[in-house]
């Protein structure tokens, strides 16, 4: 006689279950609720939470409210607890009354806003002064200085006591490599005093992406508020490429924005940095063959060093972009690249 | 690469706040490159953070050995250990190759000074092809009598530099630091020696005296859980806790290294260091500040405020044991003496137990009972601290009442519980102890950082917090080398004294038996 079939199945019975924050998703757009899923699944492999995801159905027209308590098999062992509601733009009204009985007491919340936060929703003003930490994501904007203008015009911790933008996120490894690259006073000069800086950028669309340009846009505002540049102008190049002026020292610095397709690589993703100074230094950070690393390369007049190649941390839903997301200090470097952005008033 | 680059500058502008420690450039030399450390533990910690970028990329590692061989073949040896134990699997190509073109090896004896002149060069070598600023970080992963010889080597031959300690001028100086294994000494006499000798070569802020324990994530939570939860603070001292018990046991015997254990014994091997460090971290005053010496003055002070053993204590509060046959996981194995190379008539104690007393406003009264030993009935490394119990004025007149236990669970399946007692639902007043729990697997599914990677990491940004200072040692020794002394007097006549696979000699039982007290099952 087998012991084990006279024990029952313990996996069946109730147990504690963990939970270190509630995860609290909103999202509109049709073509982005499976990219919000899967953010949410992906979570589910590092931290155990509590989901309540609200899918506003704006093309019903009809009253239409559902709640379903999702089984999400597959989420991984820790994943218990889940509610979406589907709702018509009518029956929003009613989505606290399902969410706030749902969520766990005394845990953060973290609120993920899959459309821009600056604009007033019917929903967003009942949710948001609970919530712990917004994330939200700049691809799903039209108009980015507006937006930028609008988050501005505000303190940085009016939407939330904490808050940030997914597209800021996932361009931390690159800002974490640029940092690292240039990690002398003496590199830091050289990059002050660039004549050309060259960013390419995977502008394959997917349904989920369509705003490829953003993440190369925030690159080369971050690198101009921090290297105190000043703009000048921006103007469309051939081939949908971008060319904006900077100035520093009465030089110009020329940045130069220019689109690829790679079907392998996630659309928006940078590709390519190549800084030139007028010190005489070519720095250049390839990450073309892989996702995951960078290959750098530095010539200057004098002499040139072997490539190295540098990983890129965080640049895919693992446990560093997580952490970034859910941990990371409101950036201030974050808020002086929207004021950058505001200077360059354009739509995206 | 541009001779003036010093990364001192202290706002850089495309680095927000601190993102973790940042190593700085260095070659590090690992002494005994050969051995098991550098392949199971050193080399895959390296790999490892250079995989998640925290390694910096003026980076070199060179393995010191006597063993004939080139770059290539450690750079393939290298491999295959990280294949086997990197933390993160699998291994990315890539990533191995990119590190691997760090890797480098240098063939000499611990005592030629034509080797450590080659050495000098080759790494001049490396600060030239590599950017590393003539940082050096020494890593003695061999006998503790290899180790002032190679540091006296170092030192000749330009190797280790003269610490700068004036402010600004020593952030412009490369640095040069020493990692040293455990342990140091063999009692205090022998530790104080050691420390004298190599104070002629290295001043104390370029010694890393290593004990992996501190690199662990549930240790490093120690301070974390008591001094970010007011709960607990408040109630950490002898008004409200009865006694403290650290139980350190591990499944596994002596295996093949039975002659290494001869010339240790588990007072030296986990009781001096290991075990002292988390005593100090659960009795220590709140330090001032983070800073490494804040941190280390306290648990100098609870060391030093440990009662010193009495010819009583000795006899009746420290016991010693040594594992004779048993079964484990069903398995028969054999006792300690049967072992390879350990004599038949071996005196070296694979357990012991003892009581001790801080002797401190906190801690006045509140024994901490101690035991550490191989071939228990499972590995386990824990804490648990025992409340006094409630006055049974109200329940616990038919059945005393059980006292609450924190029990801290270090490894394995790290934990935190709390228990406490509950109404069982019915008619009756009866009275059960429950659990509140928090697992470290079940909320954070993510590998943790391996203690050497940590510590690693440490070593290379100069942040010695998490290891150990010499007076920390020395209060150590200078409580225990009487143990070792009264040991020398008589031979223990009763070893073998416990089964393997159990709980430990009976005596060990007998001696909280004295004080109405009991170990709390493993």
């Amino acid at each position: 006689m087998n012991i084990q079939t006279l024990l029952p199945n313990l996996a069946s019975m109730q147990e504690i279950k963990p939970c270190l924050f509630n995860f609290v998703v909103y999202c509109e757009q049709q073509e982005r609720f499976e990219y919000c899923l899967e953010l949410a699944r992906s979570l589910a492999k590092y931290f155990p939470f509590r989901l309540f995801f609200v899918h506003h159905l704006k093309e019903k027209s009809s009253n239409h409210y559902r709640e379903t308590q999702e089984g999400l098999n597959g989420w991984g062992a820790s994943f218990y607890d889940a509610r979406l509601v589907e709702s018509s733009s009518e029956e929003l009204y009613r989505v606290p009354f399902s969410l706030f009985p749902f969520l766990a007491p005394q845990l953060p919340i973290m609120l993920f806003w899959d459309c821009d936060p600056t604009e007033e929703k019917s929903l967003l003003p009942s949710i948001r002064p609970y919530a712990h930490r917004l994330i939200f994501d700049s691809e799903t904007l039209t108009d980015l200085a507006a937006f930028a203008e609008r988050m501005l015009s505000h303190d940085l911790g009016y939407l939330a006591r904490e808050q940030i933008d997914l597209n800021w996120a996932r361009l931390a490894g690159w800002v974490d490599l640029l940092a690292k690259v240039f990690d002398t006073e003496e590199r830091i000069r050289h990059l002050r005093a660039s004549s050309e800086i060259y960013i390419v950028y995977n502008a394959r669309e997917n349904r989920f992406f369509h705003h490829s340009q953003t993440e190369a846009l925030y690159l080369q505002a971050h690198l101009a508020a921090q290297m105190g540049w000043q703009y000048e102008t921006q103007e469309p190049c051939d081939k949908r490429s971008l060319r904006v002026i900077y100035r520093y020292e009465d030089q110009p610095v020329r940045v130069l924005i220019e689109p690829r397709e790679i079907e392998q690589r996630a659309p928006g993703s940078l590709l390519y940095i190549g800084v030139r100074s007028r010190l005489g230094t070519e720095v250049t950070m390839d990450s073309r063959e892989l996702a995951t690393s960078v290959k750098v390369k530095s010539v200057c007049d004098a002499s040139c060093t072997l490539p190295y190649v540098l990983p890129l941390r965080g640049s895919r839903f693992n446990s560093r972009f997580f952490q970034q997301l859910l941990y990371q200090d409101v950036s201030r470097h974050y808020q002086a690249m929207l004021k950058m952005l505001l200077q360059q008033k354009s739509s995206t | 690469m541009d001779a003036s680059s010093r990364s001192a500058f202290s706002a850089h502008p495309l680095q927000e706040g601190v993102s973790g420690r940042e190593a700085e450039p260095c070659i590090l030399v690992i002494f005994g490159a050969s051995g098991d450390l550098t392949a199971r533990k050193l080399v895959p910690a390296l790999y490892q953070l250079g995989a998640e970028g925290r390694l910096p990329h003026h980076f070199a590692c060179v393995g010191f050995a006597r063993r004939q061989k080139d770059d290539a073949l450690f750079r393939e040896e290298m491999g295959q250990a990280v294949e086997k134990y990197a933390r993160v699997q699998p291994v990315q190509k890539r990533e191995w190759n990119s590190f691997a073109e760090k890797l480098f090896y240098h063939c000499s004896d611990f005592h030629t000074d034509s080797g450590y002149a080659l050495l000098r060069e080759r790494l001049k070598h490396l600060d030239a092809q590599l950017g590393t600023r003539g940082n050096r970080l020494y890593y003695l992963s061999t006998q503790p009598g290899e180790f002032i010889k190679i540091v006296q080597k170092l030192q000749e031959h330009g190797l280790i530099y003269p610490v700068v300690h004036r402010g600004d001028e020593e952030k412009e100086q490369p640095w040069s630091r020493v990692i040293i294994e455990k342990p140091f000494g063999y009692d205090y006499d022998s530790a104080v020696h050691m420390q004298r000798e190599l104070s002629q070569f290295l001043d104390e802020s370029q010694c890393y005296r290593i004990d992996h324990w501190l690199g662990k994530e549930t240790v490093q939570n120690l301070l974390v859980f008591r001094f970010t939860n007011s709960i607990f603070e408040s109630i950490w001292n002898r008004n409200f806790i009865d006694h403290v018990q650290i139980s350190v046991g591990e499944e596994l015997g002596v295996g093949s290294r039975g002659l290494l254990w001869e010339h240790s014994g588990m007072l030296r091997d986990i009781v001096q260091n290991h075990v002292m460090q988390i005593l100090s971290l659960i009795a220590m005053e709140p330090p001032t500040t983070l800073k490494a010496d804040a941190v280390r003055d306290e648990k100098v002070k609870v060391i030093e405020a440990i009662r010193p053993l009495t010819q009583d204590d000795l006899e009746n509060f420290v016991i010693r044991g040594q594992y004779g046959p048993g079964f484990i996981q069903g398995e028969p194995v054999l006792g300690y003496r049967d072992e390879q190379n350990v004599p038949k008539d071996s005196c070296i104690e694979t357990y012991m137990a003892m009581r001790l007393f801080v002797d401190n406003w906190r801690w006045a009264g509140v024994p901490f009972y101690i035991r550490a030993g191989k071939r228990l009935l499972r590995r386990t490394t824990e804490i648990a601290i025992t409340f006094k119990q409630a006055p049974g004025v109200l329940y616990g007149s038919k059945t005393p009442l059980q006292p609450n236990v924190l029990l801290i669970r270090i490894q394995p399946n790290e934990s935190i519980l709390l228990t406490m007692n509950c109404k069982v639902p019915g008619q009756e007043q009866t009275i059960q102890r429950v659990g509140m729990d928090f697992k470290y697997s079940s909320y954070f599914s993510s590998t943790p950082p391996e203690a050497y990677e940590r510590l690693l990491c440490d070593a290379m940004s100069g942040d010695s917090t998490l290891f150990a200072r010499i007076d920390e040692v020395l209060a150590s020794w200078t409580l225990l080398t009487p143990v070792l002394d009264d040991w020398k007097k008589e031979k223990p006549s009763n070893f073998p004294n416990y089964a393997a696979g159990l709980v430990g000699p009976k005596e060990a039982d007998v001696m909280l038996q004295k004080d109405n007290r009991a170990w709390y099952l493993l």
